[in-house]
């Protein structure tokens, strides 16, 4: 679970392995290249895309920065 | 039914310095000497947390009016609660900020009355802003998430744009706008609270202009006022869905207003577990599912979305807590609701606003011996 004031995040799947790299050291390209190997069958361009909108959905709320 | 409420709304006393005329607590406070103890407190949290809970909002009264907040701090988040401060900020230095924040605070909601203190001390009763602005400054230099909490209404609203200015020096994660809710002592000053259309319609354009400015730096949550909305709130999320509130005294609530509905008993968290109060007490039950509704409700399709709206409100306005709330515009009762928003638009507040305040007759909420 992601906490945050008045609101909780189930974090599952992808979104989950997202966040589990967000520790402050790495950068938004190393977390994209993290994704890439872990989903070594998926498309890298899906996976940069997707990966980019859902920090910036969570930037947006003020959860996430970076 | 949720088998546990997701958070625990923790309202630690009805102590308070200030005396804000829009204030929730009841218009009948719990005494000081029946507030629960350090360890009656944290029994509570640990068993929320082990229910389920994820999140303590220690409210009151001002929290910080308890000497042992920050023994509070560290049991719910050793019960594994996220610890959430709403506070006027009186009662707050740097020195006790550093102490909660070490103690497991996760986040602060600093309330600020207006951007003019001469206003905002009036709406507070005593002399408090200039007091929060310096605090704003001090709390962004914490590991703390800030949010900051303005409360309008028709004495504000004009002046939205600069609260927002005011707010954005301030730079908080975040920031609620929230329009009076009409409880309490908000109850008692409606007539001098309740803002006009032409106020409404104006500030949700300006809220709109300043989120797009401020997207990615500031997150905006504006509440509108339910009186002037087509349906109502889903209050609380539903009665007895997400939330759980204790009062001083240890009495466990659906809500902070839920002591104004008669033939309720609110169990004590002294004499029953928190699972057993949620989970099977008469009054948590009371307005669960739809066999209460009454029409329309019942066979609305909007009843799974805002659960016929707000018990408390009903009762307030219609002297029946399990009517539609009347804000709501298919209720039967919406006419009462019609009538108190007709009376201000036509009345003096529809008039240019002068720049002096005009001198109200506010009813302001005493301290509880």
């Amino acid at each position: 679970m992601l906490l945050f004031p008045e609101g909780a995040l189930r974090l599952q799947g992808t979104g989950r392995e997202i966040l589990e790299r967000c520790d402050g050291q790495r950068t938004v390209q190393q977390i994209v290249q993290d994704l890439q190997k872990l989903y070594s069958a998926g498309d890298p361009a899906r996976i940069e895309a997707e990966v980019a909108s859902f920090l910036e959905q969570l930037h947006r709320k003020r959860i996430v920065d970076y | 039914m949720p088998t546990a409420p997701l958070a625990l709304i923790a309202e630690l006393t009805h102590r308070c310095p200030l005396h804000c005329v829009y204030c929730s607590n009841p218009l009948e406070m719990q005494k000081t000497g029946s507030e629960l103890s350090t360890e009656e407190w944290v029994r509570v949290f640990q068993e929320a947390g082990r229910l389920g809970s994820l999140h303590a909002h220690f409210t009151g009264g001002e929290p910080l009016a308890r000497a042992d907040l920050t023994e509070l701090t560290k049991g719910a988040r050793a019960a594994g609660l996220y610890v959430n401060l709403i506070t006027s900020g009186l009662g707050l230095s740097e020195k006790r900020l550093a102490a909660l924040v070490y103690a497991g605070l996760e986040h602060v909601q600093l309330s600020f009355q207006g951007s003019r203190e001469e206003m905002a001390d009036e709406i507070a009763g005593a002399p408090s802003h200039a007091h929060k602005l310096k605090l704003g400054q001090l709390i962004r230099q914490f590991k703390v998430a800030f949010t900051v909490n303005v409360v309008v209404h028709r004495q504000n609203l004009d002046h939205l744009g600069e609260i927002i200015s005011m707010v954005e020096e301030l730079a908080p994660d975040r920031v609620e706008i929230a329009n009076v809710q009409y409880y309490g002592w908000a109850l008692r000053n409606q007539e001098a609270l309740l803002p006009t259309l032409k106020q409404v319609e104006k500030s949700q354009r300006v809220v709109s202009a300043a989120e797009a400015r401020l997207s990615g730096r500031m997150r905006i949550d504006y509440v509108a006022p339910d009186y002037y909305a087509r349906y109502p709130k889903a209050c609380m999320g539903g009665w007895g869905r997400r939330l759980m509130l204790i009062d001083p005294a240890g009495r466990a609530l659906p809500c902070h207003a839920a002591g104004v509905i008669p033939g309720l008993t609110f169990d004590n968290v002294r004499d029953h577990s928190l699972e057993w109060i949620w989970q099977e007490s008469s009054a948590f039950q009371k307005f669960r599912g739809e066999a209460w509704m009454p029409e329309p409700c019942r066979t609305c399709d909007r009843r799974t979305e805002d659960f016929g709206g707000c018990r408390c409100q009903a009762l307030l306005l219609t002297g029946n807590a399990a009517a539609t709330d009347p804000v709501c515009s298919l209720a039967p009762a919406h006419d009462v609701v019609e009538k108190i928003v007709a009376r201000v638009n036509e009345g003096e507040a529809a008039c240019i606003p002068s720049p002096v305040p005009i001198p109200t007759n506010w009813v302001y909420r005493p301290n509880p011996r």
